[in-house]
């Protein structure tokens, strides 16, 4: 299991190969615990806009803090956000357990941190009721998954749910 | 109509309990939780802190239907209609699941609260400890379905009760209830909302202090920032939400991180340790959440009654109040300069090094609560407000103890 400066080792490699906003990160280290089996050890829920953990919220702050990682806010159009990338401290942070995984991190920066938000929301979704059903009952189908995504997320159509779901099959994002 | 009763409350004056929530409070798990008090042994620095979980949670119920009644009043009627919330009947059946895992939050919390924690066992599926959220749930579950699911405001399920209280066992049963999740777990939720207020009556410290009926009638939703619909602060609300911020850096500084506190946090867990070793638990942990019967026996005063003949060392220093000497607290990580230099000059093996092991900082800035303008114009209360901004650094205080011979 990941220690604190692991955990945060992490963050900054991810960050440093993709900058993304907020949401993207919390998604993208979500999708690399579950899909990549990174042990990062971290409980992840489903919240307003999909997956969350508080515990990554706190780690993407410490790691700001200590300057591995630098926020950006910005706002236009009545729309604000905040943006990740490397900080002044970056080569401070302890890499070793993240580098250990760097192939799986370059792919996930380079597949899912390039997404819209709303696009990683769905898709982040999907896996999370895949793994929470798979713990329970190894043979879950397809349908089961779309129908209560589409329950949780009702503004993401059936078939657009399936599309995705499909795509991840495909390309063995699901297990 | 339901019977209803009032019963007195310190922070709120009156709560009005309907029978269902009457039957829930009335069940020996729950009156468990007059038996746990809310801080620990926080009675060792501030003697006041006696107060228990039972009326934190009966608080917290008051505080979450408070705020969804402020949401549901405060709230454009065409934004309610969008969301689904604008049928009586539909808002009723939220309030009443917000209020149910409100009142059952803590159900599941080991003796001493959060000091027992650490004697949880390890979850053999996920390898992790448990924490008290699993027991709440299992508790939920095996000893509240029957109650919950018997509602006049329409089937309540179990499911969005125990999703509200611990979101990692249950998918949520619809769009909506991610958002009531808001009451239940953010940064302004209902359980902070109590507990500063609350620890500070007991306490006798005005840190944890706010203006909470502004900040309560300040809520509304928007549905302008995301995908799905979001609990937001007015404008109007943001020096009250500062103010709430800074009560509850006071606390956490002042009281949560207290050095004795903290000390003695240290010695129950040692004490309680030798306790259930000595009573043949668990090989010195409590019981597993699929033993219930077992794990509710333990409470505050079971344990107390056992600090004599099995606390050993750890029951006497409680009981005498002779804890280890305090050698000095710094902000720095528990391998920082300070914590070097003491291990140098006394020994490691002679050291207690205390630091706060969930490394959540005070206030979470990423976990935004968002301040929004009458035209629905949105930002995170950290960027709206210099004062949070400021006080936003996540901050952790390591406390370093010398581990003296226990004075004969």
């Amino acid at each position: 299991m990941a220690e604190q400066k692991d955990r945060l080792g992490t963050i900054t490699l991810l960050a440093g190969k993709q900058i993304m906003g907020a949401t993207a990160l919390m998604k993208c280290l979500y999708l690399l615990q579950e899909v990549f089996d990174v042990p990062l050890d971290y409980d992840y829920t489903i919240y307003t806009y999909g997956p969350y953990c508080a515990q990554v919220a706190a780690d993407i702050d410490f790691s700001t803090f200590y300057g591995y990682t630098a926020c950006r806010p910005w706002q236009e159009q009545g729309y604000s956000g905040r943006d990740y990338e490397p900080g002044d401290n970056v080569s401070e942070a302890d890499t070793s357990f993240a580098q250990k995984y760097e192939k799986a991190i370059t792919t996930i920066a380079e597949t899912f941190a390039v997404k819209q938000a709303k696009e990683l929301e769905l898709i982040a979704t999907i896996v999370y009721v895949h793994v929470f059903h798979k713990r329970n009952n190894p043979k879950i189908e397809k349908k089961q998954i779309v129908t209560d995504v589409n329950r949780i997320k009702p503004h993401f159509d059936i078939s657009h749910i399936e599309r995705e779901y499909d795509n991840l099959v495909q390309e063995k994002f699901l297990r | 109509m339901a019977k209803e009763k009032r019963i007195r409350d310190v922070i709120y004056g009156f709560i009005t309990l309907d029978e269902q929530e009457q039957e829930i409070i009335n069940r020996p798990e729950f009156q468990r939780l007059r038996r746990i008090k809310q801080l620990a042994l926080t009675h060792m620095v501030y003697p006041g802190a006696m107060h228990t979980r039972f009326e934190h949670s009966i608080g917290v119920m008051q505080m979450a239907s408070d705020m969804f009644d402020a949401v549901i009043r405060n709230t454009d009627p065409l934004i309610l209609e969008d969301c689904g919330l604008n049928d009586e009947a539909v808002q009723k059946h939220y309030r009443k699941t917000v209020r149910l895992a409100a009142l059952l939050h803590d159900i599941g919390h080991a003796p001493f609260s959060h000091a027992g924690e650490d004697l949880l066992p390890i979850n053999k599926k996920t390898g992790k400890r448990y924490e008290h959220e699993a027991y709440s749930v299992a508790i939920v579950r095996e000893r509240f379905k029957s109650i919950i699911e018997n509602s006049e405001y329409g089937s309540i399920s179990t499911d969005a009760v125990v999703y509200l209280i611990d979101g990692t066992s249950a998918l949520p049963t619809d769009e909506l209830l991610p958002l009531f999740a808001q009451l239940t777990s953010e940064q302004l939720d209902a359980d902070r909302a109590d507990y500063l207020l609350r620890d500070s009556y007991h306490i006798g410290v005005n840190y944890g202090i706010y203006d909470h009926r502004l900040l309560i009638n300040s809520l509304r939703i928007s549905n302008k920032w995301g995908s799905s619909p979001r609990i937001v602060i007015d404008k109007k609300g943001i020096h009250a939400a500062e103010n709430l911020l800074i009560a509850r850096y006071q606390m956490f500084m002042q009281v949560y991180r207290h050095k004795i506190r903290c000390v003695y946090n240290e010695h129950l867990e040692l004490a309680i340790k030798a306790i259930l070793l000595a009573t043949k638990e668990n090989k010195g942990f409590f019981p597993p959440p699929d033993k219930l019967d077992k794990y509710l026996e333990y409470d505050d005063v079971y344990i107390e009654a056992l600090f004599k003949k099995h606390g050993g060392e750890h029951g006497l220093r409680i009981r005498n109040r002779k804890h280890w000497r305090w050698l000095g607290s710094t902000d720095e990580h528990h391998n920082g300069k300070m914590v070097s230099e003491l291990k140098a000059k006394y020994g490691e093996n002679n050291l207690r090094i205390n630091y706060d092991r969930k490394q959540k900082p005070w206030y979470n800035g990423m976990n935004a609560t968002l301040v929004c303008d009458k035209d629905g114009n949105c930002n995170e209360l950290q960027f709206q407000s210099e004062l949070v901004k400021a006080l936003s650094q996540p901050k952790n205080t390591t406390h370093v103890f010398l581990k003296e011979l226990l004075p004969s």
